[in-house]
């Protein structure tokens, strides 16, 4: 019997552990063209059932060391509160402003470990026309709901990434338009089209509701990001065209802060629109 | 006869039922161990009596009036004579060759004797065994039982694909009728996509391959369909869940036909299958369906010609959540065979086929309209010489040349109309030209060896993406067996072997939307180091088998992030990340004939570990086909001549997955951040199927049979996929994170009726 017991040890003791990938920081930073850089730090919280607002409060990170640098000026960064989103504290710079061309490097230090990242900011989304064209599901036409058609200029020569933000006028916050993150890494030509919805999937009824809808008045971003930005909200999307519905597969999640921190830091230019949607 | 008589007779008959009522006629088959081929001319005589028969040439005999306590003598020169009490005898009774090393009786259990190969592992199943074996939603589906033999395991509920020894689905090799068939497995696994009613025999290798077999790592299964018959007859059935029908017609003493077809018809029963959030759920429809043509030309008594047409096709669509997705796949095989026996030794045999696999997928939730198809086609020439002197040696010489066209994928997106340009889109050609010998012999009276030798050339063509290439590998495999007993024998095996196509799975899952891509100047061919121990014993009745095994495999790949995000890639090989995996385990068989219960038991313990350097940041984490323990056993009880009895129980360690480890806060919502790969697992799976047949009294040439099958009898809900949906967001007072499971298949009865005539 000896024999066995030393073939199950060999057998299961080798079993592996979970590799401890990322660090527990979690950055949010944006600079904007001709604005303050914004940075927002969390720890993570214990993926448990039920979260309370407590524990997302005591989340928040407000002793770290946050330095930003565009390789003529080094600043350090304030802690700032603003009750309007959260994390309601949150570290700004008050003297760099964002400029295009700029790489700026972020540095976080905390509990004795230094999170680096850079970045630069991209342009400002060209677009060259705004059109509604009626919404169409499956062949049959509904007359009281819209698409929102862009048509965007495309260098050819530059890769370039977006995001995309939308909300009613009377909603708090904006939420992930469809297609929320989106790229030319593929196209090939001067002008290309991109059509934008707002449709929230409804868990009560099992249906989609379109949320563009003739008469309401909606606010849209387009919001250059970068490259590294781009790919994490990838990653944090999944794989959304897998046929099999949230299977249990994740991606790593990609991150351009060093250290394992989660996140990302980003140049970002908005161009943003307000429009009532049309006949 | 005048009325005197009759009233006589009737009277002598009511004596003897009266009076001898332990007297019966019997029929029964006669079949070589070894073959599987009837035995003609077999003696069979009452014992202590001068009374007896002849078998037929399909095997038969027939006695009447023969007493239960008597035993019958099965003798012919070449067959060790078995002695067998009349009570005794169920349905067929196997001869041994006479030169065979066993000297005892052995009763056929489910699969043949592992004692009488040199191969470890090996496992034969004729269309006798395929009969016995339990039914399993109304199939006796032979892929699908071969998941429950050791070593082998399945990826998730109702997987059909076989995942051996830790290796993924492209490591297998299936042949039909010696012509390669890409696709094995249907969505969900209901079904395979071989029609068990067609097969007239099944081998399957996990190792100490047959140098004949070449290109892939994990294993092989062969598979023959039927052979032509004697005279004409179909069998069929007609189920809850599918149909089908089969015909082996023959056509004149030169002709032979083999028909058969199957379809299913699922989506009659959706609403078994629940909710949306099951895989066939009220807004999804799935059906297959399958034809198989062979036609049989006896060219003379030396030669023969056999050509096989055989067709699978899938269609699954998906239209919850206002999608309107598609996903269609099927195989289209031809081939034709050609046999000649030279001499009583040498024969020879040549095969040309084709070989055509392919997959489309269309979806409109992307921000794009879109579709993509993916195809796989060999085109393949195949010969060899065998010299094969039972007991004394067995030489096959033979070489093969494929010409390989894989087109990974081929997308066309358009957003509004506009169509989408991705680049490199290309099909990848290659060809592979081998020479092979493999010789087995006994070395001493209690040693035999089989060895192999396989060299192949392996020329890939330029274009877009991919430099033209060649790869010169040589591939040995060896085998030896020591039976130091009559009733027991270790054997050994070593094989290297490499395959030149790679798998990149999208999920977890074995679906026919995987990629393949052809190894390249930077992706070089997939190697396996495979060594196995194994142990056999057998007595009356029983078998015992153990193997040990290890098993290391370089140039192992994956996808970054699965490779249906790879869609839209311009380069598919750029996404692809290059690793290994060990896989080793210890597998273990029991096998036991009883009066009239037959019972197998199979445990497998392994450990399958892959390392790549850009996953989990160079860690070494669980392979997603790991499954450290499994459980299989299957039990077959004949209660009499009209009822028989099934029964099959799983346990399998859950697959590997990927959870959640912690809650990021980003854009003011929470988000999910996971754990490093495969840390976790699901539950343990374990299922029990039970199964009633009730044979109805024949009428002439008609033969039918009722089942009854309980396929998840206790109605354990084993999880198929799990995830993780979050509400609430950071304006709440709090936010809830919930696992939800989907479960596939709940209790559900399936009723067959099978018929022949």
């Amino acid at each position: 019997m000896k024999i066995y017991y030393l073939l199950l040890i060999v057998l299961f003791g080798c079993e592996n552990n979970n590799v401890i990938l990322s660090d527990e920081l979690t950055v949010e930073g944006q600079i904007l063209e001709g604005e303050f850089a914004r940075i927002n730090l969390t720890n993570s919280l214990p993926f448990s059932g039920v979260i309370d607002s407590m524990e997302v409060a005591r989340s928040m990170e407000a002793k770290a060391k946050v330095e930003l640098s565009d390789g003529e000026i080094s600043e350090i960064l304030t802690l700032k509160r603003d009750d309007s989103r959260f994390p309601y504290l949150y570290y700004r710079s008050n003297i760099i402003k964002g400029e295009l061309n700029k790489q700026y490097n972020l540095s976080v230090t905390i509990r004795g470990k230094e999170f680096k990242s850079i970045t630069t900011i991209p342009e400002k989304v060209n677009v060259l026309d705004v059109s509604f064209s009626t919404w169409e599901e499956e062949g049959v036409v509904e007359p009281d709901y819209k698409d929102i058609n862009f048509t965007i200029e495309n260098n050819t020569d530059e890769d370039r990434y977006f995001k995309i933000l939308i909300k009613n006028e009377n909603e708090k916050r904006f939420e992930f338009a469809r297609p929320f993150i989106f790229n030319t890494e593929n196209i090939s030509t001067n002008t290309f089209p991109l059509i934008v919805s707002y449709i929230k999937f409804n868990e009560d009824s099992g249906e989609k509701e379109n949320h563009v809808r003739v008469g309401e008045v909606l606010e849209l971003k387009i919001v250059s990001i970068t490259k590294e930005q781009f790919y994490f909200w990838k990653s944090i999307e999944g794989d959304v065209t897998s046929p099999l519905e949230d299977s249990s597969f994740s991606n790593a999640v990609v991150s351009n802060i060093s250290n394992g921190a989660f996140g990302y830091w980003s140049g970002e230019s908005v161009e943003s629109f307000k429009f009532e949607i049309p006949e | 006869m005048n009325k005197a008589q009759l009233v006589c007779l009737i009277l002598f008959s009511v004596f003897l039922n009266n009076n001898i009522a332990a007297q019966k006629s019997i029929s029964f088959q006669v079949i070589d161990f070894d073959t599987n081929y009837p035995i003609q001319d077999v003696s069979v005589q009452i014992e202590k009596t001068k009374r007896g028969a002849f078998t037929n040439a399909k095997g038969i005999f027939n006695l009447n009036n023969v007493l239960d306590t008597r035993s019958l003598i099965f003798s012919k020169i070449g067959y060790t004579t078995q002695t067998i009490k009349v009570s005794d005898l169920k349905g067929v009774i196997y001869l041994e060759p006479k030169i065979s090393a066993l000297d005892e009786v052995v009763i056929r259990n489910f699969s043949s004797s592992q004692l009488k190969r040199v191969v470890p592992d090996q496992i034969y199943l004729s269309k006798g065994d395929i009969e016995k074996l339990p039914f399993i939603l109304g199939e006796k589906d032979v892929i699908k039982l071969i998941q429950y033999t050791p070593g082998v395991q399945q990826a998730t509920e109702g997987q059909s694909g076989l995942l051996v020894r830790g290796g993924n689905g492209s490591m297998n090799l299936t042949l039909l009728d010696n012509i390669y068939l890409h696709n094995t497995s249907h969505l969900g696994g209901v079904f395979s996509a071989i029609n068990s009613d067609f097969v007239q025999a099944l081998e399957f290798s996990k190792a100490g391959f047959d140098a004949a077999y070449g290109g892939r790592l994990s294993s092989v299964t062969n598979i023959q369909t039927l052979k032509p018959s004697d005279s004409t007859y179909f069998e069929g059935s007609l189920g809850l869940l599918s149909t089908k029908l089969t015909g082996n017609i023959k056509v004149n003493e030169t002709n032979s036909l083999l028909l058969s077809g199957r379809r299913t018809y699922l989506e009659i029963f959706k609403p078994f299958f629940g909710d949306d959030t099951s895989v066939l759920g009220k807004d999804k429809n799935y059906f297959l369906y399958d034809f198989l043509g062979k036609h049989s030309l006896k060219l003379s008594p030396k030669s023969n010609l056999e050509t096989t047409f055989y067709l699978t096709k899938d269609n699954f669509k998906d239209h919850t959540k206002g999608r309107s997705r598609n996903l269609e796949w099927g195989n289209v095989l031809f081939g034709t065979t050609f046999k000649h026996q030279f001499s009583s030794i040498l024969s020879s045999q040549t095969t040309l086929s084709n070989s055509y696999y392919e997959f489309s997928f269309g979806d409109n939730e992307f921000p794009y309209d879109y579709n993509a198809k993916s195809t796989f086609n060999v085109l393949s020439l195949k010969h060899f010489f065998l010299w094969d002197k039972p007991n004394v040696y067995s030489l096959k010489i033979g070489a093969d040349f494929n010409i390989n066209k894989i087109l990974p994928k081929r997308v066309n997106a358009r957003i509004d109309e506009v169509p989408l340009e991705i680049l490199n889109q290309e099909t990848f050609s290659y060809d592979d030209f081998s020479l092979y010998g493999d010789l087995e012999w006994p070395i001493s009276q209690k040693t035999k060896v089989k060895a192999g030798l396989r060299a192949t050339s392996f020329f890939s063509k330029k274009n877009a993406v991919v430099d033209r290439e060649h790869y010169f590998v040589i591939e040995p495999r060896v085998s030896f067996k020591y039976q130091f007993k009559e009733n027991q024998a270790f054997k050994m095996s070593y094989q290297r072997l490499s395959q030149f196509i790679h798998q990149a799975s999208v999920t977890s899952f074995s679906l026919p939307a995987d990629f393949f891509v052809v190894s390249s100047n930077n992706l070089k061919p997939q190697v396996v180091n495979q060594y196995s121990l194994g142990y056999a014993f057998e007595e009356n009745g029983l078998q015992l088998n153990s193997a040990l095994y290890y098993k290391h495999v370089s140039n192992y790949t994956e996808f970054e992030n699965g490779s249906v995000n790879n869609l839209f890639s311009n380069n598919i090989y750029n996404d692809i990340l290059v690793g290994k995996f060990d896989s080793y385990g210890l597998e273990f068989s029991v096998s036991k004939k009883i009066n009239k219960l037959t019972a197998q038991f199979a445990l497998t313990l392994s450990n399958t570990i892959a390392e790549f350097d850009e996953i989990n940041n160079g860690h070494s984490f669980s392979a997603t086909f790991d499954r450290p323990i499994n459980v299989n056993s299957i039990a077959h009880y004949k209660l009499n001549d009209r009822i028989e009895l099934g029964a099959l129980f799983l346990f399998t360690s859950g697959q590997n997955y990927t959870r959640p480890n912690d809650v990021r806060i980003i854009n003011e919502r929470p988000i999910l951040n996971f754990e490093s790969k495969n840390a976790s697992r699901f539950p343990n799976y374990h299922r029990l199927d039970l199964s009633c047949t009730y044979a109805f009294k024949h009428k002439g040439k008609w033969k039918s049979k009722l089942n009854l099958t309980l396929y998840n009898a206790y109605n354990n809900k084993n999880p198929f996929q799990i995830y993780f949906s979050t509400e609430g967001d950071i304006d709440d007072t709090f936010i809830e994170i919930t696992e939800n499971r989907d479960n596939l298949f709940p209790i559900l009865p399936t009723l067959n009726w099978l018929f022949s005539f």
